[in-house]
């Protein structure tokens, strides 16, 4: 039997820049506004510009299949506006590590001589914290998930080895 | 306050025992242990008869004179003293004394650290130095949540400020793909009883030849980052103790790579006393002041023994039923705060307070460093040490 050897790479998850750009046009018309599809694809993900902004991929034939997978992608994403946050934690599935609570670079910053170094936080200024075996969130104005500058981070849901943490908002 | 829920012994715990329990920063498994010390205890029973603890002694000690081949075993989570008196006792009646870290060759390795034959570091350095970390058969996020966030991958050290994004590696090798392999950067899965060839392969790619064994391109890729380690830690569990049948090649390739070797085992203060009182760490006859693995908890109970004294571990839940039901048949006596399998079919049942919040004293993290633990909460139950102590006398 020969040894099965596997890497964990980050998977090119369905909803990133190149996962829409891929069910794009591809043609850079402009039409939208933006200089090519590429940076369409990047503001449909920080929720800057809609999807009806391409009107090519609702006005021709050839397109309608992409069209409805892309909205099918971005339905989770535009849902997601309409609660507070976005992050999930599922609390059947956490054991408590702390693995996020070490990893998250919220945490990192604002308790530097606690979670930083692996200790429980020491500071009330937090995103995560475990209590009693579970994993709690507060303060999630500060993830960098959300704001107005917010980035794609993955910092908490890497490291989960029982995947109880999830942004289904994307 | 100081969790005793495994070897790690987390020093952050912040804990309010009230009507209700609160624990801060605790695993579910820290947690479990302490919310559960008003659930499921043991109550004093002589052949499931509920008698006082005065009792329950005499019949223990009574027990153990009657014996002609006792043995000890255990305590696991338990503190320095009671293993102590653990040993005294063993003394007194003549008996074995063993722990679970007699079962594989956690024990072997454990031997060949305290003799300073293998290289070990402590876990602050390994949190402080670290930058591949090696997980051979063992799963900590599964046995010890919080021994990668707290030491081994996650946290920020001295000189390993930017963490595990970029300073570190995590190479986890097993026959499943568990939890930790689940978030190591590398994983590698090797068909049971199999890895002596992957040890080989690695040996090969440190030599600089190419291995004959998997995927060669990523054996060499592994291989490299092992050979470039500055500060590598291997951490070795249960699962490699039942797959390498050649130990001694596995601690010559940890000498060659240059590794640190960090067994993730559980009492291993009884291993340290025995070891400063015989040279052995397991596996004790006081009776002829013999040494081997005939006296290997699982082996003596397919020999002659006749009555067995289990210190707070639930044996049978960890041995075949075969074996577990062997237990049933000799004297078996359980010392321990809940009740559990063993409990179950002992003959005699004493509880115990629970270590490290119904009783202080002193424990050893999982390498070497001792901690002071504090009592939380009065209890009516009485410690460990005092229950061995009580029995000693009145043998």
């Amino acid at each position: 039997m020969p040894v099965d050897l596997c890497t964990n790479v980050a998977k090119d998850s369905d909803l990133s820049p190149m996962g829409i750009y891929r069910l794009l046009p591809q043609t850079n018309c402009k039409i939208c506004g933006e200089t090519s599809c590429m940076s369409f694809a990047f503001k449909l993900l920080k929720k800057e510009i809609t999807l009806d902004k391409c009107t090519p991929l609702y006005e021709e034939e050839d397109y309608e299949e992409d069209r409805r997978a892309l909205e099918e992608m971005l339905r989770p994403l535009m849902e997601a506006e309409m609660t507070e946050t976005g992050l999930v934690i599922h609390e059947d599935l956490c054991f408590g590590c702390g693995n996020c609570v070490v990893a998250c670079p919220v945490n990192v910053a604002e308790d530097p001589k606690g979670c930083a170094i692996g200790n429980g936080p020491t500071s009330d200024k937090v995103i995560l914290k475990v209590e009693n075996g579970k994993v709690k969130a507060a303060n999630v104005e500060s993830c960098r998930r959300f704001g107005e500058h917010r980035i794609l981070c993955n910092a908490c849901i890497t490291p989960c080895p029982a995947k109880a943490i999830e942004f289904p908002g994307g | 306050m100081i969790c005793l829920g495994c070897s790690c012994l987390c020093d952050d715990i912040e804990c309010e025992i009230g009507e209700e329990i609160k624990v801060g920063n605790a695993c579910l498994r820290g947690f479990r242990r302490i919310d559960s010390i008003n659930e499921n205890r043991l109550t004093p029973r002589v052949e499931r008869k509920e008698e006082n603890i005065d009792d329950t002694i005499k019949s223990a000690a009574k027990l153990l004179e009657e014996a002609k081949n006792p043995i000890i075993f255990g305590p696991e989570n338990s503190t320095l003293e009671t293993e102590k008196e653990a040993i005294e006792l063993a003394k007194k009646a003549g008996a074995i004394i063993d722990n679970m870290s007699s079962f594989g060759y956690s024990g072997y390795l454990v031997e060949k650290i305290f003799r300073k034959e293998v290289n070990t570091c402590t876990l602050d350095e390994t949190r402080d130095d670290c930058d591949v970390s090696i997980y051979w058969g063992c799963d900590p996020m599964s046995s010890h949540p919080r021994m990668m966030s707290r030491y081994s991958y996650y946290p920020r050290g001295k000189n390993r400020q930017r963490g595990w994004e970029q300073d570190r590696d995590a190479i986890s090798i097993d026959v499943r793909r568990s939890l930790t392999a689940e978030i190591c950067d590398k994983f590698i899965k090797v068909p049971p009883g199999r890895d002596f060839e992957l040890m080989k392969a690695f040996k090969d790619v440190l030599s600089g030849k190419i291995p004959k064994f998997g995927d060669k391109k990523s054996i060499m890729k592994i291989g490299n980052l092992i050979k470039k380690a500055e500060f590598g830690v291997l951490f070795t569990g249960l699962g490699l103790n039942y797959s390498i049948n050649h130990i001694d090649d596995f601690i010559d390739l940890v000498k060659d790579t240059g590794f640190r070797l960090q067994p993730i085992i559980e009492g291993i203060g009884l291993n340290k006393l025995l070891f400063d009182e015989t040279g052995h760490v397991n596996k004790i006859n006081y009776k002829d002041k013999s040494y081997g693995i005939e006296n290997n908890f699982v082996e003596a109970l397919k020999g002659d023994i006749d009555t067995a004294l289990i210190i707070g571990s639930d044996v049978a839940s960890n041995i075949p039923l075969k074996l577990a039901k062997r237990l049933r048949e000799i004297n078996c006596i359980y010392v321990g705060p809940h009740s559990n399998l063993t409990s179950h079919i002992s003959k005699v049942n004493i509880p115990t307070a629970v270590c490290g919040i119904e009783s202080a004293g002193k424990a050893y993290r999982m390498d070497l460093k001792e901690e002071d633990l504090e009592k939380i909460v009065d209890s009516n139950f009485l410690p460990d040490q005092e229950i061995l102590k009580r029995i000693g006398d009145a043998l």
